[in-house]
Protein backbone atom coordinates (compact mmCIF):
# COMPACT_ATOMS: atom_id res chain seq x y z
CA UNK A 1 0.00 0.00 0.00
CA UNK A 2 1.51 3.37 -0.98
CA UNK A 3 1.44 6.49 1.19
CA UNK A 4 -1.52 8.03 -0.63
CA UNK A 5 -3.61 4.94 -0.03
CA UNK A 6 -2.49 4.72 3.60
CA UNK A 7 -3.36 8.37 4.11
CA UNK A 8 -6.83 7.99 2.61
CA UNK A 9 -7.38 4.92 4.79
CA UNK A 10 -6.35 6.89 7.91
CA UNK A 11 -8.61 9.79 6.90
CA UNK A 12 -11.45 7.33 6.49
CA UNK A 13 -10.82 5.43 9.73
CA UNK A 14 -10.28 8.50 11.91
CA UNK A 15 -13.11 10.36 10.21
CA UNK A 16 -10.84 13.33 9.53
CA UNK A 17 -12.57 16.26 7.85
CA UNK A 18 -11.20 19.52 6.44
CA UNK A 19 -11.70 22.29 8.99
CA UNK A 20 -14.50 24.67 8.10
CA UNK A 21 -13.49 27.72 6.10
CA UNK A 22 -15.02 30.09 8.64
CA UNK A 23 -12.52 28.91 11.29
CA UNK A 24 -9.67 30.19 9.17
CA UNK A 25 -11.52 33.34 8.16
CA UNK A 26 -12.31 34.06 11.80
CA UNK A 27 -8.65 33.70 12.72
CA UNK A 28 -7.55 35.97 9.87
CA UNK A 29 -10.18 38.62 10.53
CA UNK A 30 -9.37 38.55 14.24
CA UNK A 31 -5.72 39.26 13.45
CA UNK A 32 -6.71 42.18 11.22
CA UNK A 33 -9.12 43.46 13.84
CA UNK A 34 -6.45 43.40 16.56
CA UNK A 35 -3.95 45.00 14.20
CA UNK A 36 -6.31 47.91 13.48
CA UNK A 37 -7.26 48.07 17.16
CA UNK A 38 -3.58 48.30 18.18
CA UNK A 39 -2.92 51.04 15.65
CA UNK A 40 -5.95 53.02 16.90
CA UNK A 41 -4.86 52.63 20.53
CA UNK A 42 -1.37 53.59 19.39
CA UNK A 43 -2.81 56.76 17.85
CA UNK A 44 -4.57 57.55 21.14
CA UNK A 45 -1.26 57.05 22.97
CA UNK A 46 0.49 59.37 20.51
CA UNK A 47 -2.17 62.04 21.10
CA UNK A 48 -1.64 61.71 24.88
CA UNK A 49 2.15 61.93 24.42
CA UNK A 50 1.80 65.03 22.23
CA UNK A 51 -0.51 66.62 24.77
CA UNK A 52 1.83 65.92 27.68
CA UNK A 53 4.87 67.18 25.79
CA UNK A 54 3.23 70.37 24.51
CA UNK A 55 1.39 71.13 27.74
CA UNK A 56 4.53 70.72 29.80
CA UNK A 57 6.31 73.71 31.31
CA UNK A 58 9.82 72.94 30.22
CA UNK A 59 11.13 76.25 31.58
CA UNK A 60 10.32 75.87 35.29
CA UNK A 61 13.23 73.57 36.11
CA UNK A 62 15.14 76.39 37.86
CA UNK A 63 12.36 76.82 40.41
CA UNK A 64 12.52 73.11 41.19
CA UNK A 65 16.30 73.12 41.78
CA UNK A 66 16.88 70.87 38.78
CA UNK A 67 19.04 71.06 35.71
CA UNK A 68 17.25 71.20 32.35
CA UNK A 69 18.49 67.65 31.61
CA UNK A 70 17.09 66.34 34.91
CA UNK A 71 13.82 68.12 34.28
CA UNK A 72 13.47 66.66 30.78
CA UNK A 73 14.47 63.20 32.03
CA UNK A 74 11.93 63.27 34.87
CA UNK A 75 9.15 64.75 32.78
CA UNK A 76 9.08 62.41 29.76
CA UNK A 77 5.74 60.56 29.38
CA UNK A 78 7.30 57.12 29.88
CA UNK A 79 4.00 55.42 30.61
CA UNK A 80 2.50 56.43 27.27
CA UNK A 81 5.73 55.75 25.41
CA UNK A 82 5.81 52.24 26.93
CA UNK A 83 2.16 51.67 26.00
CA UNK A 84 2.89 52.85 22.45
CA UNK A 85 5.89 50.51 22.12
CA UNK A 86 3.84 47.58 23.42
CA UNK A 87 1.03 48.36 20.97
CA UNK A 88 3.49 48.64 18.09
CA UNK A 89 4.87 45.22 18.94
CA UNK A 90 1.32 43.85 19.20
CA UNK A 91 0.40 45.41 15.84
CA UNK A 92 3.52 43.90 14.27
CA UNK A 93 2.71 40.47 15.73
CA UNK A 94 -0.85 40.60 14.40
CA UNK A 95 0.12 41.78 10.95
CA UNK A 96 2.97 39.29 10.64
CA UNK A 97 0.56 36.45 11.41
CA UNK A 98 -2.01 37.42 8.79
CA UNK A 99 -1.99 35.25 5.67
CA UNK A 100 0.55 37.27 3.75
CA UNK A 101 2.09 39.30 6.56
CA UNK A 102 5.33 37.33 6.37
CA UNK A 103 6.05 38.83 2.96
CA UNK A 104 6.85 42.20 4.51
CA UNK A 105 10.08 43.11 6.31
CA UNK A 106 9.75 43.67 10.05
CA UNK A 107 11.02 47.27 9.90
CA UNK A 108 8.51 48.15 7.16
CA UNK A 109 5.59 46.81 9.20
CA UNK A 110 6.69 48.63 12.35
CA UNK A 111 7.47 51.83 10.47
CA UNK A 112 4.07 51.76 8.74
CA UNK A 113 2.15 51.18 11.97
CA UNK A 114 4.16 53.91 13.78
CA UNK A 115 3.55 56.36 10.94
CA UNK A 116 -0.19 55.61 10.87
CA UNK A 117 -0.35 56.04 14.65
CA UNK A 118 1.60 59.30 14.52
CA UNK A 119 -0.58 60.78 11.75
CA UNK A 120 -3.86 59.76 13.40
CA UNK A 121 -2.43 60.63 16.82
CA UNK A 122 -1.61 64.14 15.63
CA UNK A 123 -5.12 64.57 14.24
CA UNK A 124 -6.62 63.38 17.54
CA UNK A 125 -4.26 65.63 19.50
CA UNK A 126 -5.39 68.72 17.58
CA UNK A 127 -8.96 67.64 18.23
CA UNK A 128 -8.25 67.73 21.98
CA UNK A 129 -8.41 63.94 22.43
CA UNK A 130 -4.96 63.74 24.04
CA UNK A 131 -5.99 66.16 26.77
CA UNK A 132 -9.26 64.31 27.27
CA UNK A 133 -7.49 60.98 27.69
CA UNK A 134 -5.04 62.45 30.17
CA UNK A 135 -7.81 64.05 32.23
CA UNK A 136 -9.97 60.93 32.27
CA UNK A 137 -7.03 58.77 33.27
CA UNK A 138 -6.02 61.28 35.95
CA UNK A 139 -9.46 61.07 37.52
CA UNK A 140 -10.42 57.46 36.91
CA UNK A 141 -7.32 55.31 36.79
CA UNK A 142 -5.73 54.50 40.14
CA UNK A 143 -1.98 55.25 40.35
CA UNK A 144 -2.01 56.94 36.94
CA UNK A 145 -0.84 60.21 38.47
CA UNK A 146 2.03 58.38 40.15
CA UNK A 147 3.18 57.01 36.82
CA UNK A 148 3.19 60.24 34.81
CA UNK A 149 4.73 63.63 35.37
CA UNK A 150 2.57 65.10 38.14
CA UNK A 151 1.70 68.61 37.13
CA UNK A 152 -0.30 69.16 40.32
CA UNK A 153 2.71 68.28 42.41
CA UNK A 154 5.08 70.55 40.49
CA UNK A 155 2.69 73.52 40.71
CA UNK A 156 2.04 73.02 44.40
CA UNK A 157 5.35 74.51 45.45
CA UNK A 158 4.62 78.02 46.78
CA UNK A 159 7.90 78.07 48.72
CA UNK A 160 9.73 77.63 45.43
CA UNK A 161 7.54 80.16 43.64
CA UNK A 162 5.10 77.84 41.87
CA UNK A 163 1.41 77.86 42.69
CA UNK A 164 -1.76 76.76 40.93
CA UNK A 165 -5.49 76.61 41.52
CA UNK A 166 -8.82 78.17 40.65
CA UNK A 167 -9.66 81.86 40.89
CA UNK A 168 -12.51 82.31 43.34
CA UNK A 169 -12.86 86.07 43.48
CA UNK A 170 -11.42 88.96 41.47
CA UNK A 171 -11.03 92.22 43.37
CA UNK A 172 -9.26 94.13 40.63
CA UNK A 173 -6.76 93.43 37.89
CA UNK A 174 -3.91 93.34 40.39
CA UNK A 175 -5.57 91.38 43.22
CA UNK A 176 -7.61 88.20 43.34
CA UNK A 177 -8.31 85.16 45.50
CA UNK A 178 -7.20 81.68 44.54
CA UNK A 179 -8.07 78.28 45.93
CA UNK A 180 -5.20 75.87 45.29
CA UNK A 181 -5.90 72.24 44.34
CA UNK A 182 -5.55 71.19 47.98
CA UNK A 183 -8.28 73.62 49.02
CA UNK A 184 -6.12 76.34 50.64
CA UNK A 185 -7.01 79.96 49.91
CA UNK A 186 -4.42 82.47 48.71
CA UNK A 187 -4.52 86.19 48.21
CA UNK A 188 -2.71 86.93 44.96
CA UNK A 189 -1.05 90.31 44.47
CA UNK A 190 0.62 91.48 41.32
CA UNK A 191 3.96 92.72 42.55
CA UNK A 192 5.25 95.42 40.27
CA UNK A 193 8.71 95.31 41.74
CA UNK A 194 9.15 91.69 40.70
CA UNK A 195 10.80 91.21 37.37
CA UNK A 196 8.26 90.28 34.77
CA UNK A 197 9.09 89.05 31.30
CA UNK A 198 7.22 90.29 28.26
CA UNK A 199 3.55 89.36 28.18
CA UNK A 200 4.00 87.05 31.16
CA UNK A 201 1.11 88.62 32.94
CA UNK A 202 -1.93 88.02 30.80
CA UNK A 203 -4.72 89.92 32.59
CA UNK A 204 -7.39 88.28 30.46
CA UNK A 205 -6.75 85.08 32.42
CA UNK A 206 -7.94 86.69 35.64
CA UNK A 207 -11.54 85.52 35.68
CA UNK A 208 -13.51 83.84 38.43
CA UNK A 209 -13.61 80.07 37.98
CA UNK A 210 -10.52 79.98 35.80
CA UNK A 211 -7.75 77.45 36.57
CA UNK A 212 -4.29 78.99 36.39
CA UNK A 213 -0.61 78.48 37.17
CA UNK A 214 1.39 81.20 38.88
CA UNK A 215 5.07 81.94 39.14
CA UNK A 216 6.08 84.37 41.90
CA UNK A 217 7.08 84.58 45.49
CA UNK A 218 5.33 83.45 48.62
CA UNK A 219 4.71 86.15 51.21
CA UNK A 220 3.40 85.83 54.73
CA UNK A 221 -0.25 85.12 55.70
CA UNK A 222 -1.15 83.21 52.54
CA UNK A 223 -0.19 86.00 50.21
CA UNK A 224 1.48 85.19 46.93
CA UNK A 225 3.19 87.88 44.87
CA UNK A 226 2.80 86.93 41.26
CA UNK A 227 5.09 87.80 38.39
CA UNK A 228 3.78 85.42 35.74
CA UNK A 229 0.40 83.91 35.15
CA UNK A 230 -0.39 81.01 32.82
CA UNK A 231 -3.53 79.02 31.99
CA UNK A 232 -3.66 75.57 33.63
CA UNK A 233 -3.82 74.03 30.19
CA UNK A 234 -1.85 75.74 27.46
CA UNK A 235 -4.46 75.07 24.75
CA UNK B 1 -10.67 9.22 -21.74
CA UNK B 2 -9.97 7.28 -18.51
CA UNK B 3 -10.92 9.06 -15.29
CA UNK B 4 -7.29 9.19 -14.15
CA UNK B 5 -6.18 11.17 -17.16
CA UNK B 6 -8.89 13.78 -16.71
CA UNK B 7 -7.57 14.45 -13.25
CA UNK B 8 -3.95 14.43 -14.34
CA UNK B 9 -4.65 17.43 -16.58
CA UNK B 10 -6.13 19.47 -13.79
CA UNK B 11 -4.30 22.19 -11.93
CA UNK B 12 -3.52 21.73 -8.24
CA UNK B 13 -6.00 24.44 -7.31
CA UNK B 14 -8.77 22.62 -9.20
CA UNK B 15 -7.88 19.37 -7.47
CA UNK B 16 -8.15 21.15 -4.11
CA UNK B 17 -11.71 22.17 -4.95
CA UNK B 18 -12.53 18.66 -6.15
CA UNK B 19 -11.02 17.15 -2.99
CA UNK B 20 -13.21 19.38 -0.86
CA UNK B 21 -16.18 17.90 -2.69
CA UNK B 22 -14.99 14.30 -2.53
CA UNK B 23 -12.04 13.14 -0.47
CA UNK B 24 -11.31 10.31 -2.94
CA UNK B 25 -9.96 12.98 -5.31
CA UNK B 26 -7.24 13.72 -2.81
CA UNK B 27 -5.30 10.71 -4.11
CA UNK B 28 -4.46 12.67 -7.30
CA UNK B 29 -2.98 15.56 -5.36
CA UNK B 30 -1.04 13.22 -3.11
CA UNK B 31 0.18 11.22 -6.08
CA UNK B 32 1.51 14.40 -7.62
CA UNK B 33 3.59 15.32 -4.58
CA UNK B 34 4.43 11.99 -2.99
CA UNK B 35 7.88 11.51 -4.51
CA UNK B 36 8.86 15.18 -4.51
CA UNK B 37 8.00 15.65 -0.86
CA UNK B 38 9.58 12.36 0.15
CA UNK B 39 12.85 13.52 -1.45
CA UNK B 40 12.54 16.94 0.17
CA UNK B 41 11.93 15.51 3.65
CA UNK B 42 14.90 13.16 3.36
CA UNK B 43 17.12 15.98 2.07
CA UNK B 44 16.02 18.26 4.87
CA UNK B 45 16.52 15.91 7.80
CA UNK B 46 18.24 12.83 6.47
CA UNK B 47 15.53 10.65 7.97
CA UNK B 48 15.25 6.96 7.16
CA UNK B 49 12.71 6.07 4.47
CA UNK B 50 10.42 4.73 7.19
CA UNK B 51 10.54 7.95 9.24
CA UNK B 52 10.16 10.03 6.08
CA UNK B 53 7.02 8.06 5.18
CA UNK B 54 5.53 8.80 8.62
CA UNK B 55 6.36 12.48 8.25
CA UNK B 56 4.87 12.54 4.76
CA UNK B 57 1.68 10.89 5.91
CA UNK B 58 1.33 13.55 8.61
CA UNK B 59 1.95 16.19 5.95
CA UNK B 60 -0.84 14.82 3.78
CA UNK B 61 -3.25 14.58 6.71
CA UNK B 62 -2.48 18.14 7.85
CA UNK B 63 -2.81 19.40 4.31
CA UNK B 64 -6.20 17.71 4.02
CA UNK B 65 -7.41 19.10 7.35
CA UNK B 66 -6.36 22.61 6.31
CA UNK B 67 -7.51 22.56 2.69
CA UNK B 68 -9.95 25.38 3.38
CA UNK B 69 -7.06 27.52 4.56
CA UNK B 70 -5.23 27.25 1.22
CA UNK B 71 -4.49 30.77 0.05
CA UNK B 72 -4.93 30.87 -3.72
CA UNK B 73 -2.57 33.83 -3.99
CA UNK B 74 0.29 31.39 -3.61
CA UNK B 75 1.12 28.17 -5.41
CA UNK B 76 -0.31 24.99 -3.94
CA UNK B 77 3.17 23.48 -4.20
CA UNK B 78 4.58 26.28 -1.99
CA UNK B 79 1.85 25.68 0.53
CA UNK B 80 2.32 21.92 0.74
CA UNK B 81 6.11 22.34 0.87
CA UNK B 82 5.60 24.72 3.78
CA UNK B 83 3.58 22.10 5.63
CA UNK B 84 6.22 19.49 4.81
CA UNK B 85 8.97 21.81 6.04
CA UNK B 86 7.17 22.50 9.32
CA UNK B 87 6.40 18.82 9.88
CA UNK B 88 10.01 17.86 9.24
CA UNK B 89 11.33 20.52 11.63
CA UNK B 90 8.78 19.36 14.18
CA UNK B 91 10.00 15.76 13.70
CA UNK B 92 13.60 16.89 14.24
CA UNK B 93 12.60 18.71 17.42
CA UNK B 94 10.68 15.75 18.79
CA UNK B 95 13.46 13.33 18.06
CA UNK B 96 15.91 16.04 19.27
CA UNK B 97 18.37 15.02 16.59
CA UNK B 98 20.40 17.12 14.27
CA UNK B 99 19.80 16.55 10.58
CA UNK B 100 21.87 13.70 9.27
CA UNK B 101 23.97 14.18 6.19
CA UNK B 102 22.09 14.32 2.96
CA UNK B 103 22.83 11.36 0.71
CA UNK B 104 25.77 11.49 -1.66
CA UNK B 105 23.59 11.61 -4.77
CA UNK B 106 21.93 14.74 -3.39
CA UNK B 107 25.29 16.16 -2.39
CA UNK B 108 26.63 15.67 -5.89
CA UNK B 109 23.52 17.29 -7.39
CA UNK B 110 23.83 20.24 -5.05
CA UNK B 111 27.50 20.58 -5.83
CA UNK B 112 26.89 20.74 -9.56
CA UNK B 113 24.14 23.30 -9.33
CA UNK B 114 26.07 25.38 -6.84
CA UNK B 115 29.40 25.54 -8.62
CA UNK B 116 28.56 28.39 -10.94
CA UNK B 117 27.00 30.42 -8.16
CA UNK B 118 30.05 29.92 -5.97
CA UNK B 119 32.34 31.07 -8.80
CA UNK B 120 34.31 27.85 -8.36
CA UNK B 121 33.46 26.24 -11.66
CA UNK B 122 36.78 24.49 -12.13
CA UNK B 123 38.11 24.60 -8.66
CA UNK B 124 36.23 21.93 -6.76
CA UNK B 125 37.75 18.50 -6.81
CA UNK B 126 34.75 16.38 -7.67
CA UNK B 127 36.22 12.98 -6.94
CA UNK B 128 35.54 12.92 -3.24
CA UNK B 129 33.91 16.27 -2.70
CA UNK B 130 30.21 15.32 -2.83
CA UNK B 131 30.56 13.37 0.38
CA UNK B 132 32.48 16.19 2.03
CA UNK B 133 29.93 18.75 0.86
CA UNK B 134 27.28 16.70 2.62
CA UNK B 135 29.16 17.05 5.88
CA UNK B 136 29.69 20.75 5.30
CA UNK B 137 26.00 21.36 4.65
CA UNK B 138 25.11 19.37 7.73
CA UNK B 139 27.31 21.72 9.73
CA UNK B 140 25.63 24.86 8.37
CA UNK B 141 23.07 26.77 10.38
CA UNK B 142 19.54 25.39 9.77
CA UNK B 143 18.32 28.59 8.11
CA UNK B 144 21.14 28.41 5.56
CA UNK B 145 20.61 24.70 4.95
CA UNK B 146 16.90 25.27 4.33
CA UNK B 147 17.41 27.89 1.62
CA UNK B 148 20.22 25.98 -0.09
CA UNK B 149 18.11 22.83 -0.32
CA UNK B 150 15.07 24.70 -1.62
CA UNK B 151 17.04 26.71 -4.14
CA UNK B 152 19.50 24.16 -5.47
CA UNK B 153 17.78 20.83 -4.89
CA UNK B 154 14.10 21.66 -5.14
CA UNK B 155 14.68 24.33 -7.78
CA UNK B 156 12.40 26.86 -6.09
CA UNK B 157 12.57 30.57 -6.91
CA UNK B 158 12.84 33.35 -4.32
CA UNK B 159 9.10 33.92 -4.16
CA UNK B 160 8.39 30.24 -3.61
CA UNK B 161 11.10 29.96 -0.94
CA UNK B 162 9.61 33.04 0.71
CA UNK B 163 6.17 31.39 0.75
CA UNK B 164 7.51 28.06 1.98
CA UNK B 165 9.64 29.45 4.81
CA UNK B 166 7.27 32.36 5.53
CA UNK B 167 10.05 34.90 5.30
CA UNK B 168 10.13 38.13 3.25
CA UNK B 169 11.72 37.70 -0.21
CA UNK B 170 14.46 40.17 0.77
CA UNK B 171 15.37 38.05 3.76
CA UNK B 172 15.45 34.94 1.57
CA UNK B 173 17.87 36.66 -0.81
CA UNK B 174 20.10 37.67 2.10
CA UNK B 175 20.00 34.19 3.62
CA UNK B 176 20.86 32.64 0.30
CA UNK B 177 23.78 34.99 -0.25
CA UNK B 178 25.13 34.29 3.24
CA UNK B 179 24.55 30.56 2.84
CA UNK B 180 26.59 30.53 -0.38
CA UNK B 181 29.34 32.59 1.23
CA UNK B 182 29.47 30.33 4.25
CA UNK B 183 29.50 27.21 2.12
CA UNK B 184 32.28 28.61 -0.04
CA UNK B 185 34.26 29.52 3.07
CA UNK B 186 33.86 26.02 4.46
CA UNK B 187 34.85 24.46 1.15
CA UNK B 188 38.01 26.58 1.06
CA UNK B 189 38.70 25.95 4.75
CA UNK B 190 38.49 22.20 4.42
CA UNK B 191 40.50 22.19 1.23
CA UNK B 192 38.03 20.47 -1.06
CA UNK B 193 39.86 21.96 -4.01
CA UNK B 194 41.97 20.67 -6.84
CA UNK B 195 45.65 20.88 -5.94
CA UNK B 196 46.54 23.19 -8.83
CA UNK B 197 43.90 25.70 -7.76
CA UNK B 198 44.94 25.57 -4.14
CA UNK B 199 48.48 26.42 -5.14
CA UNK B 200 47.40 29.48 -7.14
Amino acid sequence: MDISQKTLKTIEEKKIRPEAKWHFLLKDYSLWFFFVFSVILGALSVSAILFMVTDHDWDVYEYLDRSLFEHVFISMPYLWISILLFLMFFAYYDFEHTRQGYRYEIHKIILASVLISIIFGAVLFFGGVGQGIHEVFSRQVPFYNNLVYDKYDVWDNPQKGLLSGEITNVENENEFLLRDFKGNFWRIDKEESLECLDRCFDESLIQTGRQIKLIGQMGTDSIFFVKAIRPWYKK
Amino acid sequence: MPENETFLDKKDEELVKLTLRDKENYRYLMGRYEEKLMRYIIRLCGATREDAEDILQNVFIKTYQNLNDFDTSLKFSSWIYRIAHNETISFLRKSSSRPKTINSEAGSFLLNTLKADLNMEEAIDEKNTAEEINKTIKGLDGKYRDVLILKYMEDKDYREISDILKKPPGTVATLLKRAREQLKKEILKHGYLSKNVKNN
